[in-house]
């Protein structure tokens, strides 16, 4: 059987999400979309023709 | 046209002035979002699980408040056994569309099985667990807490990896296989489970699994290959799309989203966890009062034991008691044989003392006559014998031995004709032995016993000295 290293391969797994941990992911998961970014982009360009 | 942020008639397609978006711009993120969730979700029907993982997440980063895409996605978490991720989805879900939202049916399913939430939380504590002492260097310890972890939640895809590694790296290829193609069920693209098994075999996993066979060479460039489906951008659609924000409203929203995520918390995890608890508390209840139960049963059991015990040893005692009479009755039988023998021997003095040992009253009727005629003949010989011989003994001047004889005579013989001298020649031996107080007794017991006799006159004469 070919084999790879064990010890290597093992160092790829991660722990998993524990439900007594959701509370604080959910939170830390709260980021800007790219529709976001793109709505901030759009205002700011706005701000600036307004400016000019 | 209306804009598909704001639904506002507009004429420019750059620029709304409404809710300050470009509807172009709009048009084609939402066009990229639906195109992966639709990716996504024929992945998922297809049972391509990792693949739909990675689209719908692709999705998310576009537009976060894709409420199917978030569904689904904590779908395939539940399904592969992450169960902490698919909450984790579903609660977010929950807070970004309140109403008719299917992730809501998802946590009430979830708060309303309470052991079932907790084997899967446990399942994950254990593979963290086991991942922990593995790396460590604790293999066998891990592998103990991967098997119980999987016990928990059979669906745990990443638990049964890990562990087809470790058979893997024992040469346990069967095993390994085995556990290889129940990931397979589940998940059909699994990448680490992909690599493994073509370690192991050429074969496909699965019989008639071509798909699969393609998916080895080059999953991501098979899924890029697929054609989308676009959902339609309807009115109803873009209704329920998020409306662009100010700065200030992001963070409005941000800190309404957490408050909303802490009531989330409040109303559906604690109870769950609440629930749970008091689940374990009436379990350990029920276990306490089934074993409070046993040892009733056990101490009623000991004590009928004890009372069948004690029952047995009164029957023993009454037995060994009526036994022990019947064997004293057997003796008491046996010497009236031998007193009867004697007697025909004219051994009166023998007879006599054997009679002296037999009560009479544990004879029955027949022997206790048997009894009563021969105490009538052996004692008044005995009697006499006895009298004779320490009458004889008081004249030698022995008074110790004519004392013992003449007490042992009027044992027997209380009635006889020498019943009186046999008393007056004891008092006679005391006095001789100078022992004047109990020669004064024997002389006082004659004067009673025998007012009329020669020996109470002499008695009488002797007894002022």
């Amino acid at each position: 059987m070919t084999m790879f290293d064990f010890n290597e391969e093992v160092k790829k797994f991660k722990p998993s999400l524990e439900v007594d941990n959701i509370e604080e992911n959910v939170q830390e998961a709260n980021v800007e979309d790219l529709l976001g970014i793109l709505q901030k982009i759009t205002k700011a360009k706005e701000i600036n023709l307004e400016k000019e | 046209m209306n804009c598909p942020s704001c639904g506002t008639i507009t004429d420019d397609t750059t620029y709304c002035n409404n809710c300050k978006t470009s509807p172009d711009l709009y048009k084609k993120v939402h066009m990229m979002a639906s195109r992966l969730y639709n990716k996504g979700l024929k992945q998922a029907q297809g049972r391509y699980l990792s693949g739909a993982i990675e689209s719908l997440s692709a999705c998310l980063r576009i537009q976060k408040h894709h409420i199917d895409a978030r569904n689904l996605l904590g779908l395939i978490y539940w399904e592969i056994g992450e169960v902490g991720q698919a909450i984790k989805q579903w609660v977010i879900s929950s807070s970004y569309q309140k109403e008719e939202n299917i992730a809501k049916k998802y946590l009430n399913y979830i708060q309303n099985n309470p052991t079932k939430l907790e084997e899967y939380a446990d399942s994950i504590h254990l593979y963290n667990t086991a991942l922990h002492y593995i790396l460590q260097g604790s293999e066998d310890i891990g592998i103990i807490s991967l098997k119980r972890a999987i016990s928990k939640n059979p669906k745990h895809i990443t638990a049964k990896c890990l562990l087809s590694l470790h058979y893997m790296k024992n040469n346990q290829e069967d095993k390994a296989k085995s556990l290889l193609r129940e990931i397979f069920k589940i998940n059909r693209d699994h990448p680490k489970t992909i690599k493994y098994w073509s370690e192991l075999s050429s074969t496909p996993p699965l019989d008639g699994d071509e798909k699969l066979n393609a998916k080895k060479t080059s999953v991501k460039n098979r899924l890029q290959s697929k054609s989308p489906q676009i959902t339609p951008l309807g009115a109803k659609k873009v209704e329920n799309m998020i409306r662009p924000k100010s700065l200030q409203g992001t963070i409005m929203a941000f800190v309404f989203g957490a408050i909303c995520m802490l009531g989330v918390y409040g109303v559906l995890i604690a109870p769950s966890k609440t629930a749970n608890l008091e689940e374990q508390l009436r379990q350990a209840k029920s276990v306490e009062a089934d074993l409070e139960g046993k040892l009733q049963i056990i101490i009623r059991e000991k004590e009928e034991n004890i009372q069948k015990l004690e029952r047995d040893n009164k029957e023993l005692a009454k037995t060994n008691e009526a036994l022990q009479k019947k064997q004293m009755i057997n003796e008491q039988i046996q010497a009236l044989q031998n007193a009867k023998n004697l007697q025909k021997d004219r051994a009166w003095i023998e007879a006599a003392d054997i009679l002296y040992t037999i009560n009479k009253e544990n004879l029955e009727e027949e022997s206790r006559l048997e009894y009563e005629n021969l105490i009538k003949e052996v004692y008044p010989k005995a009697g006499e014998q006895l009298y004779q011989m320490g009458y004889n003994q008081y004249q030698r001047k022995n008074y110790a031995e004519a004392k013992e004889l003449l007490e042992k005579s009027y044992l027997y013989a209380k009635e006889e004709y020498f019943s009186d001298n046999a008393l007056y020649i004891i008092g006679r031996s005391y006095e001789a032995e100078e022992n004047i107080d109990k020669a004064k007794q024997y002389y006082q017991s004659v004067i009673e016993q025998f007012p009329n006799s020669d020996s109470a006159y002499n008695a009488k004469r002797r007894l002022p000295q």
